[in-house]
């Protein structure tokens, strides 16, 4: 028996997975110079092709680099908000972004080079700050409490942006314009040598939140009743904190911090498709890389110079996310 | 099957114990019901059982082996509990919230199968919820929440049911359809223990009921032995009427007492 609900479900996959497609070879048309889909077609096909180099070695890696960024962004949201039980929960709000930023911070100041030393530094500084949020928020052997843990978030949040912006505030205007690219998300830098280097950090922490995507279900109703349905809640919440931590490094250390992803996507994806992340989550991925590509296309062609994505996310996110709201409060 | 003994419960920074030396066991085709008064431990006997919480002393043993040594899947797939409180902020539809009865039976990439689709089918027949399958669960009244979580539990198949007031939210009538269904399924060999208010509910369903109060039992035996004026008015510090019906079965009544003083 097929339901009205599932069938409208998967016409919102067909629906969503169709605009990142057209989204998707619409960005890689957009540019400096402007291609008709003819000779991106051609130059797709063949290296030879007259416009061959701008797609391969340019637009494609930045495309497929801000889609599977996007998509990871959003994934991350989602397992985090089911984890933390609230619809508020992503990222940026739970510190992971800024401790992760800070990480990379610092490791440009010191003096390390681009790539894996960036990223394991970013990685660090996201598992500390995912840490400290963790501990204030399980005080004397109590259960976690999700509210805390957003409060606690924001804090260090705020804590790691007081400390990148001391520490940006005594180097030079060199070192400076590197480092704050970790701050405003951009993906000027793409190149396929960045793609592979996300791609192999990405996939382990993508695979274990899909391997947890019934616990995230349990998890979401409340502590009492997952454990119920058989749910090891301490240990799934403590993985999925982690992986969600190294994923969320390993977007800042390609790409900076973009908020908003993590959070319109996942919210948007659950009222077209239910919250169950079997479905859920590869949905989310798919939707928050086409919204991140759609983004970055945005903020590298509406002016001269390019614009951090991050605020071309927040211009289009926030709308959708209120009219979103007001439609599930109605 | 499932086997407390002399459980003692600590919640950290209190200094009166939970649960104290707490004993208790659930057989085969019993209904035991537990009654207290509010904050006696009922809910915190619950989760003690199913080996969510540490104790302080005592063990849990399921078939024999303690339930710290089992997995909480494989708790779960003998084990069902209604928790007495659960709000989701992300609602789903009342058939995908009673399929999340199988995940405990469902390897974690494989999608659900028709073995799956037949035992929540039947959950959702016994627990008369047929009629709001494709209703999202936010839109449900108390009672209805009520049974499509009930029916939830069934999916799992459990052999042991653990029900923290799961009459709460319902009318008369589905109340003591409730019990007539909880009685159907101890015929069929289920172990069931219920924590509710509805003494004289239990007075006519139980094989068995447990007085707890402030963490200790006091209280254990038939029905008939545990309607007692002394012993209940003792338990709620209230003046207690029984009155025993027709049929037998021992009703309670609580007379209209002193000027409340508590």
């Amino acid at each position: 028996m097929t339901l009205p609900r599932q069938r409208a479900g998967r016409v919102a996959v067909l629906a969503v997975t169709i605009s990142a497609i057209v989204v998707v070879f619409v960005a890689i048309m957009v540019g400096a110079v402007p291609l008709p889909p003819r000779v991106v077609f051609a130059a797709l096909m063949s290296a030879e092709s007259p416009h061959a180099e701008i797609v391969r070695s340019l637009r494609v890696p930045r495309v497929l680099l801000a889609f599977v960024v996007g998509g990871s962004l959003a994934v991350c949201g989602a397992a985090l908000q089911a984890v933390v039980r609230n619809p508020l929960a992503e990222p940026w709000l739970l510190g992971v972004s800024g401790g992760a930023s800070l990480g990379a911070v610092i490791a440009t100041i010191v003096g390390l080079p681009p790539g894996w030393s960036v990223a394991a530094c970013a990685s660090a500084g996201a598992l500390l700050a995912a840490a400290v949020v963790y501990r204030i928020s399980t005080i004397r052997g109590r259960r976690l409490d999700s509210n805390v843990l957003v409060l606690a978030g924001v804090v260090i949040a705020a804590f790691a942006g007081a400390l990148t912006t001391i520490m940006l505030a005594v180097v030079d205007p060199f070192t400076f314009r590197a480092a704050t690219m970790w701050m405003f998300g951009g993906f000027a830098g793409a190149s396929w040598q960045a793609l592979r280097d996300f791609a192999v950090i990405a996939v382990v922490p993508l695979g274990i939140i899909a391997w947890l995507a019934r616990p995230l279900d349990l998890i979401a109703l409340g502590d009492d009743a997952a454990t119920s349905l058989g749910a090891d809640v301490d240990r799934v919440r403590r993985i999925a904190v982690v992986v969600t931590s190294v994923l969320t490094a390993a977007t800042v250390s390609a790409a900076g911090v973009i908020g908003f992803v993590g959070l319109i996507v996942p919210h948007a994806m659950r009222w077209m498709v239910g919250p169950l992340h079997r479905r859920l989550l590869p949905v989310a991925f798919v939707a928050g890389g086409g919204f991140t590509v759609l983004a970055d296309t945005v903020a590298r062609s509406v002016t001269s110079s390019e614009l951090p994505v991050g605020t071309i996310t927040a211009l289009i996110g926030v709308p959708t996310f209120a009219v979103l709201l007001r439609r599930s409060i109605r | 099957m499932l086997r407390a003994e002399q459980m003692t419960v600590r919640y950290p920074g209190l200094a009166v114990p939970a649960l104290e030396d707490v004993s208790i066991q659930l057989d085969p085709g019993n209904l035991v019901v537990i009654a207290g008064p509010n904050g006696s431990g009922k809910s915190t006997l619950q989760r003690a059982l199913l080996g969510a919480i540490p104790l302080a002393s005592g063990t849990v043993s399921l078939d024999g082996r303690s339930v710290g040594s089992r997995t909480r899947r494989a708790i779960a797939r003998s084990v069902a509990a209604l928790p007495q409180r659960e709000e989701s902020p992300f609602p789903m539809s009342v058939r995908d919230a009673v399929m999340l009865g199988r995940w405990t039976h469902l390897a974690p990439l494989a999608a659900a199968g028709p073995l799956d689709d037949a035992a929540a089918a039947q959950a959702i027949a016994r627990c008369d919820v047929g009629h709001l399958v494709d209703r999202r669960v936010d839109t449900l009244s108390g009672g209805e929440w009520q049974r499509v979580r009930l029916a939830r539990t069934l999916a799992q198949q459990p052999r042991v049911l653990l029900l923290d007031e799961p009459n709460a939210a319902l009318d008369v009538g589905h109340e003591m359809a409730l019990f007539a269904l909880l009685r159907s399924l101890v015929q069929d060999g289920m172990g069931i223990m219920v924590i509710t208010h509805q003494l004289n509910v239990a007075s006519r369903h139980a094989d068995r009921i447990v007085l707890l109060r402030r963490g200790r039992v006091v209280g254990d035996g038939a029905p008939a032995n545990i309607m007692r004026p002394d012993l209940l008015s003792a338990l709620f510090e209230w003046p207690i009427e029984v009155v025993t019906l027709s049929d037998g079965t021992q009703q309670f009544v609580p007379e209209p007492g002193p000027v409340p003083n508590r």
